[in-house]
């Protein structure tokens, strides 16, 4: 069958088509007519300016790229779960705003005694938790006995406290000596202390939303604390509808000041460009991790504030050094004289970052600032595999997680550029990339040979990054996170030393020495450390980037 | 009727033996969210393995499974937190398939008017830029296309684009809704602020999931409407003096509904778990997404399990209808059985 007389009519149909497509080019000309200098990230500020007046009220929105976890402080390892619990709870010190220095919180002071064993505090009067019940010495003495004591009725059977196991092996009993009196007795002095008592596993809790719901069968309180938490903090919790938003709201109670928002909202949005495409539309007001190669645009943008802060981490190129070749050192010198980090910064960073000489970064206290990188030298390098016998080079492998990281925002490219500067001097590498928690697994097991992996700053002491990631005691297959399985016994000591002494110089002194070790030794080769970066649009005041980690929104309000 | 008793009767073995692939498929998968969970204490996690039941027998464990879904619509709880995750699965798979009914409206009806002007005027210009949109809507990455769908929006015409549902500040206003369908529900109390917000927030997905369909049934309609149109009964109706318009509409489209119609169902069934991309693009809070962020990705078996129990679910359900709406098309469906 064949229907005549329609044809003309149907191709005013089209005509819509070619006039859209118009208009879209018109669009596009007009914005490429603004050029402006390069990104300078060291030029960017860290905060958000104050308003003198601020605004009261409003919904502040926090676009981030993943949901969190479980909310119970003591319990959460990952970033998204922290940033969540860092404004619902209190710690007895907490970090001063936007630095790494430590103030007064909960606690408004402290005593030592003269062999820094002792540790006493006293406690702010009239806090109340946001269910009203006060805290006081018991509650603190509760928040710490809940993770030391493995057989404590606020104790889930799942709970790691993983936090506590790490920081406080040296912390033998925390007692209330009155109402408002805490005391802390470690068995062995820990210069890291006082850091490691702001960190958000040593938030205080709520003793009576545990003993809300009576006890389970096998004694454990039946509150599930982890979904639904009750602190101190300057927001309450509110609601969590999973992997789409959590709500908290403001508590107008707050001993420090009630915040200016009524409510924060923390929303996942896992793509960085959806992310920023929401913060261009304003339905949200501020995100982390952009992508590196999106900062130029959003410098552009007058809608919105770049804010950058030097980075305290490291990602860093692991050898298993209880393997061959890698037990050998002048092999492992060859691969830190084999890589380039300038072209691997350039390649995978966007040029954003800077290149890593030790495994303490930069930017924290104790990095020893006399260490001279070596420069790319590819016939040192093989001069060396051929004294270490491995003329012809050899094959190996090096593991890398297949999900970007703060420190580690492009694996693939990272781990193409090493394996094509080992293959110059003769090393053939395999690529093996693995999902996040099989890479923990693999490598905390020593499966790997080599491995691609990074570490932030916990707690702001450079006993977090050395001795942490490069201790003998933390190279126990199954639990490590020294993952080149490094075993060397005078930077041991020197380590061991370091944590016992209170005497910033002495320590310097002595992990100067650790660093010089290690540099030679070269059990890792510390590739770079990246800035944090933030976004917040323009009519946003008052937020801050804390350079330890964890999001505070307690300063945040809106431009009136 | 006896052919749409005995339709739905086969669909209860049908999501039984569904469940049980799905329950062997979630088990036999090698390491779960406890081995992450528990890496370091071993006692731990045999304690809670036993608590929750986790070295039962097999046909145990999926025996309790199946009767706390059908009995309460339990889906187990999570590996990671021991929450139920079955509330959650709910309320995501309400945005999916409120995403999933819009995208198909649209889909199906841009489809179906471009393949039936394709066919009636074959190799006209309408024909070949519909064949090419089709072609578009089938090869070009959803990805992309919401990519830049965002990207026009946002800077061409200030459209606020929001991954929520509705605008946060409405909170109060949903608050005593009973359900999750919130687009379907505000339009029902005529809560039309409601209403407008969640369409907006809808538009970008919907337009971007609806390519799919939109290609699928662009060229299906074709295919069907050309090979009716040559059929003598279309000839015999011209001849007999009724307007094209007539035999098009009430003759031709009738005939070739049947496949569109199953296709459609298809397709329906196909984009309530295969939105992933759209959902992710978009940050929609959807039941694909959720699975493989929180399920696949950390391993938790329940929601994995659960999530593809109830895509596979909500697919057999359409299927369902669709056969029942053959009996309303096709008297022949009725007469054969």
């Amino acid at each position: 069958m064949r229907i005549r007389g329609f044809r003309a009519r149907a191709g005013l149909l089209l005509l819509p088509v070619p006039l859209l497509l118009l208009c879209l080019g018109c669009e596009g000309r007009k914005k490429a007519a603004e050029a402006k200098p390069p990104l300078d990230v060291t030029k960017l500020l860290p905060q958000a300016p104050d308003d003198p007046q601020p605004k009261d009220g409003g919904i502040f929105i926090w676009g981030r790229s993943g949901d969190a976890t479980l909310l119970d402080p003591a319990d959460v390892t990952d970033g998204e779960s922290v940033m969540v619990v860092t404004n619902l709870f209190d710690t007895l010190v907490a970090f001063r705003r936007g630095s790494t220095e430590i103030e007064p919180s909960l606690a408004t002071d402290w005593s030592t005694s003269p062999d820094k064993l002792v540790w006493t505090f006293r406690l702010r009067e009239g806090v109340t938790f946001h269910d009203k019940s006060p805290l006081d010495a018991a509650a603190v003495v509760f928040s710490f006995e809940r993770q030391r004591d493995p057989t404590h009725s606020a104790r889930r059977a799942t709970s790691v406290f993983s936090y506590y196991q790490n920081n406080f092996k040296s912390l033998e009993k925390v007692e209330a000596v009155d109402e408002h009196t805490v005391r802390f007795t470690l068995k062995e002095p820990y210069a890291p202390f006082l850091a490691a008592l702001a960190l958000f596993n040593c938030s205080i809790v709520s003793p009576r939303a545990f003993q809300s719901e009576g006890k389970d069968a096998d004694g454990r309180y039946a509150y599930n604390f982890a979904q639904r938490p009750v602190g101190s903090g300057p927001f309450v919790f509110e609601s969590w509808e999973k992997d789409s938003r959590i709500t908290l709201r403001a508590n107008k109670d707050y001993w420090g000041g009630a915040p200016r928002i009524d409510k924060l909202i923390f929303k996942p949005i896992v793509d960085a460009q959806t992310r920023l495409k929401e913060l261009e539309a304003g339905s949200i007001h501020g995100m982390d991790n952009p992508e590196l190669r999106d900062l130029e645009i959003i410098q552009r943008n007058p809608d919105l504030r770049l804010l950058g802060s030097p980075g305290i981490n490291v990602c860093y190129l692991a050898m298993h050094t209880g393997k061959k070749p890698f037990d050998d050192v002048r092999v492992r010198q060859a691969v830190a004289f084999a890589i380039d980090k300038r072209r691997i910064i350039a390649a995978a960073y966007n040029n954003i970052g800077k290149p890593a000489v030790s495994m303490c970064p930069e930017t924290m206290v104790g990095f020893d600032r006399t260490l001279i990188d070596r420069t790319r030298d590819v016939g040192r390098a093989k001069r060396l595999l051929a004294e270490a016998g491995y003329a012809d080079g050899f094959k190996t492998s090096l593991s890398y997680p297949a999900s970007q990281r703060t420190y580690l925002p492009d694996p693939p490219t990272t781990a193409i550029q090493i394996q094509q500067d080992l293959k110059e001097v003769g090393i053939e590498v395999e690529l093996r990339k693995r999902d996040w928690s099989a890479l923990i697994k693999e490598t905390q097991n020593g499966e790997h040979e080599m491995c691609l992996m990074g570490w932030m700053a916990d707690i702001f002491d450079p006993d977090n990054f050395l001795y942490v990631l490069l201790d003998r005691e933390n190279a126990v297959e199954g639990t490590a996170n020294n993952l080149s399985f490094y075993k060397g016994d005078r930077v041991h000591e020197l380590l061991k030393e370091a944590q016992a002494s209170y005497d910033i110089h002495r320590r310097e002194r002595l992990y100067k020495e650790a660093q010089e070790i290690l540099f030679e030794e070269a059990p890792t080769v510390p590739l770079v450390t990246v800035p944090d970066f933030r976004v917040v649009r323009k009519d946003v005041r008052g937020y801050t980037i804390y350079p330890a980690g964890g999001e505070f929104f307690r300063h945040v309000s809106f431009a009136r | 009727m006896t052919y749409a008793l005995r339709r739905i009767l086969v669909t209860f073995p049908l999501l039984l033996a569904v469940s049980l692939i799905v329950f062997a498929l979630a088990d036999a998968l090698p390491g779960d969210a406890a081995d992450w969970r528990f890496a370091k204490q071993p006692e731990a996690k045999a304690a809670w393995r036993k608590a929750r039941g986790l070295d039962d027998p097999f046909v145990v464990r999926w025996g309790r499974y199946v009767k706390g879904f059908a009995t309460r619509l339990d889906l187990d709880r999570s590996y990671q937190d021991d929450e139920p995750v079955g509330p959650e699965l709910f309320r995501k798979l309400q945005a999916t398939f409120e995403l999933t009914l819009c995208a198909m409206t649209l889909g199906v009806l841009v489809g179906l008017a471009v393949g039936i002007l394709s066919a009636v005027f074959p190799r006209s210009p309408l024909d070949y830029l519909g064949q090419v949109l089709a072609l578009g809507g089938i090869s070009v990455p959803i990805f992309w296309l919401g990519m830049v769908l965002i990207v026009v929006a946002v800077k061409v015409f200030d459209f606020p684009f929001s991954s929520n549902r509705y605008d946060l500040a409405l909170e109060a206003r949903v608050k005593d809704f009973a359900t999750h369908l919130y687009l379907l529900e505000s339009l029902a109390r005529l809560r039309l602020d409601v209403f407008a917000s969640c369409a907006r927030n809808l538009l970008l997905p919907a337009i971007a999931l609806s390519t799919i369909p939109m290609a699928v049934v662009t060229r299906m309609t074709r295919a069907a409407m050309l090979e009716e149109m040559g059929k003598d009964y279309a000839t015999t109706a011209r001849a007999k003096g009724l307007r094209a318009r007539q035999v098009i509409l009430r003759h031709v489209l009738r005939n070739a509904l049947i496949p569109i119609v199953t296709i459609t169902g298809l397709q329906f069934g196909q984009l309530m778990g295969g939105a992933v991309l759209t959902e992710t693009v978009f940050s929609w809070p959807g039941l694909g997404r959720y699975i493989v962020a929180k399920g696949v990705a950390a391993r938790d078996t329940p929601v994995i399990a659960g999530g593809i129990l109830l895509v596979a679910t909500t697919f057999i359900v359409v299927n369902l209808l669709v056969d029942l709406l053959y009996v309303v098309i096709d008297p022949r469906v009725r007469e054969q059985r």
